[in-house]
């Protein structure tokens, strides 16, 4: 595996956790 | 090497790339969520009721009947998903810090919370007890990441294979006595392969005094002897001394040889 590839993976992860709690916090305020 | 992965097609890599994103979304959206509906049990006092025959004495918030069971639900499915897109061969393992987000998250609501109680002062030490137990099954298993060997595996991935990596540690042939060395390459001459001079060929001897031509031993093959000359072999080609078709036929005359 490509380091390259590697390196696309590790900054998609941080992507994924920013907008899961921002997709988090907006369902929460919808429904509460 | 298909975007990146040797042996992979294109469309895979795209479709495990999107698991593994998707997934580690899913999963903390699906925590924030449980997160934030906890707090709001907290804040009615730490228990609610909803549904049911019986008259509730503390109702649920809006909306944390439902989100608790389905955040808690998604995070499985999420983490399912999660462990489907990584690949293999290397790259990120989220799931691994799964366990961990989990119980620190809810046991920073128990510290917070029992710290500081809604509605009264002082501590209320059940949820410290909690907020404590569960930062330590949270925490420790983050001890790993101490061990730099199994944080570079949980966020880079296990290094690839090497195509030598059979040979290591490399041993180089051994060096053979002259007769038998001789009696090795007259007998392996017709192959298109030939080990380094060096290693087999005898120093000449001198004009002057001809030594008798010892007897030609048969070349020993038993397993330790084709192991060195396959890898040999192997080591020649990574050197470009040999190109695929050599190396091939060399390969299967050895091993006819052995099988004879």
């Amino acid at each position: 595996m490509s380091t390259h590839l590697r390196v696309v993976l590790l900054l998609l992860q941080v992507v994924a956790i920013a907008i899961g709690i921002w997709v988090g916090v907006i369902i929460w305020n919808a429904v509460s | 090497m298909a975007l990146g992965v040797d042996g992979m097609r294109a469309t895979k890599v795209v479709w495990k790339v999107v698991c593994l994103t998707l997934g580690t979304a899913i999963f903390i959206a699906c925590l924030t969520m449980l997160y934030e509906s906890m707090r709001a049990v907290m804040d009615v006092g730490g228990a609610c009721a909803a549904g049911g025959a019986y008259e509730i004495r503390q109702a649920c918030p809006k909306g944390v009947g439902w989100v608790m069971p389905v955040a808690i639900f998604g995070m499985v499915f999420a983490g399912i998903f999660t462990f489907v897109g990584v690949f293999s061969e290397g790259g990120p393992r989220p799931y691994v810090f799964s366990w961990s987000a989990l119980f620190l998250a809810l046991g920073w609501n128990f510290l917070d919370y029992g710290f500081n109680p809604p509605g009264e002062d002082g501590t209320v030490w059940g949820w410290l007890v909690c907020g404590f137990v569960f930062v330590a099954m949270g925490g420790i298993p983050l001890l790993f990441l101490l061990s730099p060997r199994a944080a570079r595996w949980s966020l880079w991935g296990p290094d690839s294979q090497r195509a030598d990596d059979y040979l290591h540690p490399y041993k180089p042939p051994p060096v053979r006595k002259p007769a038998a060395a001789v009696a090795t390459v007259g007998a392996t001459s017709s192959a298109p392969y030939a080990r380094p001079a060096h290693v087999l060929l005898p120093e000449p001897a001198p004009a002057s005094a001809p030594a008798p031509a010892p007897e030609p031993t048969p070349p020993r093959h038993d397993g330790g002897d084709l192991v060195t000359r396959l890898a040999t072999l192997a080591d020649l080609r990574e050197r470009g001394l040999l190109d695929d078709d050599e190396y091939e036929r060399a390969k299967n005359a050895v091993l006819g040889e052995e099988s004879s």
